[in-house]
């Protein structure tokens, strides 16, 4: 099991540079939101973007989570995936940004 | 087999590394022309996130609601004399101050009673909403209405005023009133379409100059009156005419009837517009929002009493009489005569011209501030269009700024841009809203009878009997010469906002009746598509592909014969091409109604109850309006018939026509 470092003390990378299968800490703006559902479970998926470049966050089995509205800025982490085709973080840390 | 998880476990396995996610669309959007000017005209477009009220201190706010208000100083004592001028000449100078003592006790009632408005509703106050939560919708409307129409008409006057001190400055543009006025209203909204924000300074330095200027001229005029400096004007050419002649002592007894004393009092009114200004823009004011909000409305009422009542006072030992032309004004008279016309004193009185200019100019910026709010309150009670409440490029309710300007630009050009001409249409609707409201507070007094609820009655009911005889008053004297206008509009208006009430409040119930239920139902069982062709062309094509998309049960193209040589050879062209999931039907026509030809094929198909048809219609896109007035709009015909039909959809399969023409065939 891996310990993930707190959000806060790492500095976040412009979204633009994230790697396939590396680990990272981004700070957005909540662009557009879904619940995809998949058989009986759902997923809340939201699209994070900065002025480099957008990616998907993606919660799994969730259909809210609290926080993830329109327009919040947030900071994510978690380790970059895939999900239908696109760079992904899956069940990422967030941290809410005051407005 | 297909994998029920959301994502595999990255691994190396996958062929195709994942794409990042583009922040925007990676086609080329490019944007209107239209959007391009407004982007250069008003600056880049505002989040929705930076609506947000700067809170505003006293002095600041006592500039940015009271410009309104103390500008109305700049003409009253003019409309004054107006009326009493011509009814008993130079005696008109002994009965000014009178007049406006009459008025200044209105204006202290009035304070008095928005002091109270202003406490009890202290969110979103104004009439509007103080007579919709005390006497419903209907007479909200008329209070609303009143105020619109005067806040229209304060534009009008404003910029006419405005302009009128500009003119006084500078004779030489008499002949230009009218554009000089419409380019102030067009500045103005301009100005309010890019939302540059109530902010202090843009306000603070005009009105504050003003009062200073005004001061300054009250001051050394009362000086030199003592000294015994102050001479009268002489009469000159182009001054109005008196009906009779009296001496300036005691006008009272030279035929100033009391029907005089009731129309230079009514036409006073004006001077007390906008006071209601504050009240309507209570949380805007720094914490705490009501009492800061009270006592700026003291202090504005206190300014404006001071100067309304300094200069009827100077005027009536300067005797300025009003010229015809409405130019140069009384103000404008006194100004030069208490300056004096030598070095200093020119310098002044172009100071104060260019001060009154400025304020009167603002004066008609608070009612595009109001207006547009208003508007939005009436839209969202479904008593206006529904364009009225949208927030524009740069946060304002742009819709209702245009059409201020517009209605304002409309008045000044009907009358010239004449101060006087507008006057008899001013002030009813104010002082309308003003007994409205003001009754409207009375009965919250008595309906919650907070602590001091009997005093609240006293002051509200007072101030609701007062209102109501001022507009009684202006009415009876100005009925002819224009009032009437407005007492046919406010009734017209109303009917009007009802009439469109209804219709709204019916289309929602229409739209919302059980809309969940709807949303739910079990949907028809089959689904056809009919693509409509007129001929084997690039658009058709368009269509036919986004058709073999589609997996309905059953799918066809259709064409309307009206000429059956040409049908042929579309069947013939078709067979060519072996589409053989898209067969084509050919329905004869031999009226040449091909709309209606299409609507029965559509019906038939539907008339079985549990067929959802899909009527796909080629739609060509020109680049310029005048190329799409080439063609007739048969695609738009069936369109509109067939869409009447239940269960019948069209979808328009777009085709943008390109700049540059295809390739011509060598032959």
């Amino acid at each position: 099991m891996t310990v993930l470092p707190d959000a806060r003390h790492s500095a976040s990378a412009p979204i633009g540079s994230i790697r396939w299968r590396e680990h990272t800490h981004i700070s957005g703006t909540i662009r557009s939101m879904r619940v995809q559902p998949w058989g009986n479970v759902a997923s809340l998926e939201c699209v994070v973007v900065d002025d480099t470049g957008g990616v998907l966050l993606v919660f799994l089995g969730r259909r809210r989570v609290v926080g993830i509205e329109l327009g919040r800025q947030i900071d994510a982490e978690g380790t970059v995936g895939a999900h239908r085709g696109y760079l992904a973080i899956l069940n990422p840390v967030i941290e809410l940004i005051a407005a | 087999m297909r994998t029920m998880g959301p994502s595999r476990p990255p691994g190396p396995a996958t062929d195709k590394a994942p794409k990042p996610f583009p922040a925007r669309p990676p086609v080329d959007l490019p944007e209107s022309r239209r959007y391009r000017i407004k982007n250069r005209l008003l600056g880049p477009p505002l989040d929705t996130d930076q609506l947000e009220h700067e809170r505003l201190g006293i002095p600041v706010a006592l500039a940015v609601f009271s410009s309104d208000c103390i500008s109305s100083s700049a003409y009253a004592t003019e409309e004054i004399l107006r009326v009493l001028f011509v009814a008993v000449g130079v005696a008109a100078f002994s009965l000014v101050t009178g007049v406006t003592v009459a008025m200044l006790v209105v204006l202290f009632f009035l304070i008095l009673s928005y002091r109270e408005t202003i406490k009890e509703y202290p969110t979103a106050g104004g009439a509007y909403m103080v007579t919709r939560d005390n006497f419903g919708l209907i007479p909200a409307q008329v209070a609303g209405v009143s105020l619109l129409i005067d806040y229209v008409l304060t534009v009008a006057v404003s910029t006419a005023a405005g302009t009128a001190a500009l003119i006084s400055a500078f004779p030489g543009m008499s002949p230009y009133g009218v554009p000089i006025s419409l380019a102030f209203i067009g500045i103005i909204a301009l100005m309010n379409l890019k939302g540059v924000r109530e902010s202090g300074t843009v306000f603070a330095i005009p009105t504050y100059f003003f009062i200073g200027m005004m001061g300054l001229m009250l001051v050394i005029g009362v000086v030199k009156l003592i000294g015994g400096n102050l001479s009268t004007i002489p009469y000159a050419k182009g001054m109005l005419q008196a009906k009779t002649q009296g001496s300036a002592a005691n006008g009272i007894f030279y035929g100033a009837g009391l029907a005089v004393m009731l129309h230079a009092f009514a036409v006073s009114g004006t001077a007390v517009t906008g006071v209601e200004a504050i009240s309507n823009g209570v949380t805007a004011f720094k914490k705490p929002e009501w009492l800061n909000a009270r006592r700026t409305l003291v202090i504005m009422g206190s300014v404006l009493g001071t100067l309304f009542f300094g200069l009827s006072f100077l005027a009536s030992h300067v005797h300025p009489v009003p010229y015809e032309s409405g130019y140069p004004t009384v103000i404008s008279q006194v100004a030069k005569q208490v300056f004096g016309s030598n070095g200093l004193g020119s310098v002044l009185f172009y100071a104060l011209q260019a001060g009154t200019m400025l304020i009167l100019v603002l004066a008609a910026n608070t009612s595009f501030a109001d207006f547009p709010r208003l508007a939005s309150f009436h839209a969202g009670d479904n008593f206006m269009p529904k364009q009225l409440t949208k927030r524009g490029h740069r946060l304002v309710f742009s819709n209702g700024i245009i059409f201020l300007a517009g209605s304002a630009a409309v008045l000044i050009v009907a009358t010239g841009a004449k101060v006087e001409r507008l006057i008899p249409l001013y002030a009813i609707g104010v002082f309308l809203s003003f007994t409205l409201s003001q009754a409207g507070m009375a009965k919250h007094h008595r309906t919650h009878k907070e602590a001091g609820w009997r005093k609240g009655i006293f002051i509200n009911g007072f101030g609701a009997l007062l209102s109501f005889v001022v507009l009684i008053i202006f009415i009876r004297f100005k009925f002819m010469e224009g009032a009437w206008v407005v007492i046919l509009l406010i009734p017209i208006m109303v009917l009007l906002l009802t009439r469109l009430n209804k219709q709204y409040e019916s289309e929602d119930r229409q739209l919302k009746h059980d809309a969940a239920v709807a949303a739910t139902a079990p949907v028809l069982r089959r689904h056809v598509v009919l693509v409509f062709v007129a001929r084997l062309d690039q658009s058709t094509a368009r269509a036919i592909q986004y058709a073999r998309t589609l997996v309905p049960d059953e799918m066809r193209a259709v064409h309307v014969a009206w000429d059956r040589q040409a049908a042929e050879e579309l069947a013939e062209a078709w067979r060519n091409l072996g589409l053989s999931r898209v067969p084509l039907e050919l329905v004869d026509c031999p009226d040449r109604r091909v709309a209606h030809a299409a609507l029965e094929v559509v019906a038939r198909e539907v008339a079985d109850g549990r067929t959802e048809t899909t009527v796909l219609l080629p739609h060509r896109l020109y680049k310029r309006f005048w190329h799409r007035l080439l063609h007739d709009h048969t695609g738009d015909e069936i369109a509109n018939a067939v869409s009447k039909l239940e269960h019948a959809n069209v979808t328009m399969v777009p085709f943008v026509m390109g700049e540059t023409e295809a390739p011509v065939p060598a032959r």
